[in-house]
């Protein structure tokens, strides 16, 4: 087994499991940059694990006016969940009681401005079903082939796309930085969110970036499809299954879905130096990844590999 | 698929059924079988070629160019469904009356009945964009069913009549009977020409508009306007708020006429 430190922090020659998942991407616009984050919080809002809520939905970047269709502050959406099925029920729903609902908001489908990707047939209703609203007095407009809604509301109209693209994504790119402190596996954690934060095309939909509650698939109570990942957890490190090593204390997981292997990749690679830079030598000693063995997900993020070329296995 | 130029030859003895001069056809013949499509010259049959100068295009998205005077020819653009078909030059009547999709730019102006239904049909253009950069004459828009027009100069009488939907801009003077019937549909004019027309009760009272879809709409005028500066002038006027009257009420119509603010 090769060795590998970055600024003090040992580096395990694993990897991160992922899969694929069915993704979409959402334009935010609004009058302003408060009601449009306002907006977005609420849309992305229980939007942590495809585990409970059905979906994984964040902020993926700001916008400014030049990058929206309407020229106005805007935020970029990205949602993922294990099915197309799932996407139809959660995008349409969210976007009708969270962006119709906020002041001076409109959106529009975010998926034609990426690169990379290929778009399925199928495509995601949101004026097609949220129009229904305007009772009657709803507008639609075609403009350069693009179909709008123009819905009347109280502060003058809501404006939507007629649907969003679907596009193949990958879920569950994942690393977890091992602290002998919660003070210490914060500042990690918060460097390597900050740090992935620039890299367009992938969101960490968990709160601040980062879960405590890393699970396993299965439980031994046959309701649940999934339960904690007791080989994480420093008070069970009795237990044979314990990866926890003698110095740890505490573990904090990234995980990031993105639109592609590349943009997970570089988030991670991103991630995992700034975590070191900013815990090295003050107590984060360990970074590690989650996987099941390879067995449940195709795609593959080696640490040692992606951190020496920047690209998955 | 091929990229065409029609250079006019000379002006034909009478009027000219374009219909005939299509991409989807003409994209996929050689030269000379495009010299030999037929065209309907008052009554007589005529081939393209005795007509216009065929030459092949290099452009990079499919294209089909007419250039020269061509006032006496009707129907152009009327089955034009996908790429761009240009006019370097003025055109006659019913110019993309049943066009679904693409663009049609006109660097002259237009005769009546643009992008209106041909005969008995019912619904006129479909789908895509038309660009004028001159004047239309009478009933351009009527009966229009989907997609845009901008017009850069004047409109005639009864423009967007009976109007069914999409969206028809216009940058200069619009004749009497604008509207007259629309039940769904949005018309953009400057401010000057409907004030100076007080609406009947088949419009509304004017009430301030302020909806992204201004800016969308802007937008897609500024990305057309290339060198015109008055439909550039009218699309930033309008981007960040307009007054709007709803109409023709004499038909429970839902349709719009939009004017700038100031």
């Amino acid at each position: 087994m090769s060795e590998l430190t970055i600024n003090g922090v040992r580096i395990d020659d694993t990897f991160a499991e992922a899969f694929d998942m069915k993704a979409t991407r959402l334009i935010v616009t609004a009058d302003d940059a408060i009601w449009a984050m306002q907006a977005s919080a609420a849309l992305t809002g229980y939007g942590t694990s495809v585990i409970a809520c059905g979906i994984e939905i964040d902020v993926e970047a700001e916008l400014s006016p030049a990058q929206t269709p309407d020229g106005r502050v805007g935020l970029a959406v990205l949602a993922f969940a294990a099915s197309g099925k799932e996407l139809l029920k959660q995008i349409p729903r969210r976007t009708g009681q969270c962006v119709l609902t906020c002041p001076t908001t409109a959106i529009y489908d975010g998926t034609e401005t990426l690169d990379g990707i290929t778009l399925s047939d199928k495509r995601i209703p949101l004026g097609k079903t949220l129009r229904y609203f305007g009772d009657g007095h709803q507008i639609s407009k075609v403009i350069d082939g693009v179909r709008f809604w123009r819905i009347p509301v109280m502060d003058g109209e809501f404006v939507c796309q007629h649907d969003v693209g679907q596009f193949a994504g990958i879920g569950g790119g994942n690393f977890m930085l091992c602290a002998d402190s919660i003070a210490v596996a914060t500042v990690a954690c918060r460097a390597a969110i900050d740090a992935i934060r620039s890299v367009p095309g992938v969101i960490t939909p968990f709160p601040g970036g980062a879960t405590r509650s890393g699970s396993k698939v299965g439980s031994k109570y046959t309701a649940l499809f999934a339960s904690t990942n007791e080989a994480y957890c420093p008070t069970l490190r009795h237990l044979s299954v314990s990866d926890v090593d003698a110095e740890t204390q505490v573990i904090l997981e990234v995980v990031i879905d993105g639109v592609d292997d590349a943009s997970v990749a570089t988030a991670m690679r991103q991630g995992i130096f700034a975590a070191a830079e900013a815990g090295g030598n003050q107590g984060l000693h360990r970074i590690t990844a989650g996987n099941y063995g390879g067995k449940l997900g195709r795609h593959h993020f080696a640490l040692h590999q992606l951190l020496a070329t920047g690209t998955a296995s | 698929m091929k990229s065409w130029s029609l250079q006019l030859r000379e002006s034909p003895p009478g009027r000219v059924d374009a219909s005939p001069i299509c991409l989807s056809e003409l994209g996929e013949s050689d030269a000379g079988g495009v010299a030999k499509t037929g065209l309907a010259c008052d009554g007589r049959r005529v081939e393209l070629g005795e007509l216009f100068r065929v030459r092949t295009l290099d452009a990079t998205r499919p294209t089909l160019r007419i250039e020269g005077d061509a006032r006496l020819f009707d129907f152009v653009g009327q089955r034009h469904a996908y790429g761009t078909l240009q006019v370097i030059g003025s055109v006659g009547d019913h110019v993309g009356c049943s066009m679904s999709g693409g663009v049609l730019t006109v660097t002259g102006s237009v005769g009546d009945f643009l992008a209106a239904p041909r005969g008995p049909h019912r619904r006129g253009m479909t789908g895509g964009k038309i660009v004028v950069r001159g004047d239309a004459g009478g009933r351009a828009c009527h009966r229009m069913r989907r997609g845009e027009v901008i017009i850069g100069g004047n409109a005639g009488d009864a423009l967007a009549s009976l109007m069914i939907a999409g969206t028809v801009a216009v940058t200069g003077r619009v004749g009497d009977l604008t509207g007259y019937g629309m039940s769904r549909g949005t018309i953009v004019t400057v401010k000057g020409d409907f004030a100076s027309r007080p609406p009947s009760t088949r419009f509304g009272e004017p009430a301030i508009l302020r909806s992204p879809f201004l800016a969308v709409l802007a937008k897609s005028m500024n990305l057309s306007a290339g060198p015109h500066r008055e439909i550039r002038e009218l699309a930033d006027s309008i981007s960040s708020g307009a007054l709007v009257r709803r109409g023709d009420f004499a038909v429970g119509g839902q349709g719009e006429w939009i004017t700038p603010l100031a």
